[in-house]
């Protein structure tokens, strides 16, 4: 055993009467942590499992009215969803009729026959 | 037991002894949240592992905090620092255990000039020294708790030990 080795040995003794100089109250408190900690530890997994299901069955069971909103909350938003895209389809058929009168009156500008889509379109429309 | 360690350990580094309980108690904690299958061979190398993360995050957040306070305590003279306990006790090379009320009392004062020449100490050098010698752990399960090199942990160790020789010599103590 070197040096370092023999002296840490002596100062390890000194500390282990330094733990049994601990007061009773923090004794007390850190057995109690203890205690606490362990029978975190020991508490079985299905309990856990059944506490959950205790708390789902009281969220459906006693909070119908709760439920209720939940719903109503999704019908909105499915709602205000399937607005906004009939919105947006009607739209696209605006811009197609109006360029279909357009064309039909005559009343297109000259660029519109220059755009080779354009002119690709007319072509298939007439076949 | 083990927990009376842990809670010395965690004094040393935080020299209050409601935070070193309550580090303590957190360090159980997650340790039972975190580990509840672990076999119990791997538990007090994760506990040590745990509480030595736990007091690492009580500097850290002790080191925000200091950001924004102002320490003028620390610019305070202690009148307790001129004290010298040494001044009244004759060192005694023999271990700890002596029965007589005088030794006691000597082993008293001798016991609380080694645990501050502990919390004189480098954290990390504290920490390698306690685990190496007193928790009683080898180079490499010591090296797992501190989350450092073996090289490290050898380092920390000698560098604790010649510290603590001088600070005790100092003091006029040879163990």
């Amino acid at each position: 055993m070197n040096d370092e080795q023999e002296l840490a040995r002596k100062i390890a003794r000194y500390l282990d009467r330094g733990v049994d100089e601990i007061q009773p109250a923090t004794r007390h408190r850190l057995r109690t942590a203890r205690e606490a900690a362990l029978a975190h530890c020991r508490e079985p997994r299905w309990a856990l499992g059944m506490a959950w299901a205790g708390n789902a069955g009281s969220f459906f069971g006693h909070g119908r009215i709760a439920l209720v909103h939940y719903l109503a909350a999704a019908a909105l938003v499915l709602a205000s969803a399937a607005g906004v895209t009939y919105w947006q389809l009607s739209n696209n058929n605006d811009d197609d009729a109006d360029i279909e009168l357009s064309l039909l009156t005559d009343d297109l500008p000259i660029n519109a026959y220059l755009d080779n889509n354009f002119e690709a379109w007319i072509k298939r429309s007439s076949e | 037991m083990t927990e009376r360690r842990a809670y010395k350990q965690a004094l040393f580094a935080v020299r209050d002894e409601q935070v070193a309980l309550e580090l303590v108690q957190e360090a159980m904690t997650r340790l039972v949240e975190k580990y509840p299958a672990r076999p119990s061979a791997e538990l007090p190398l994760l506990f040590q592992r745990i509480l030595q993360n736990t007091i690492r995050d009580y500097y850290r957040r002790q080191k925000v905090r200091a950001l924004w306070t102002t320490q003028i305590s620390s610019l305070a003279a202690d009148p307790e620092a001129e004290h010298d306990p040494l001044e009244t006790i004759e060192p005694d090379a023999d271990a700890p255990g002596e029965a007589t009320p005088y030794n006691s009392l000597q082993q008293s004062q001798i016991l609380e000039i080694i645990e501050q020449a502990l919390q004189q100490l480098p954290p990390r050098q504290r920490q390698a020294f306690l685990l190496r010698y007193w928790e009683e752990m080898d180079i490499a399960e010591t090296a797992a708790a501190m989350g450092c090199s073996e090289g490290s942990v050898k380092t920390h160790c000698s560098r604790a030990a010649h510290a603590l020789a001088v600070l005790l010599r100092k003091k006029g103590i040879t163990l």
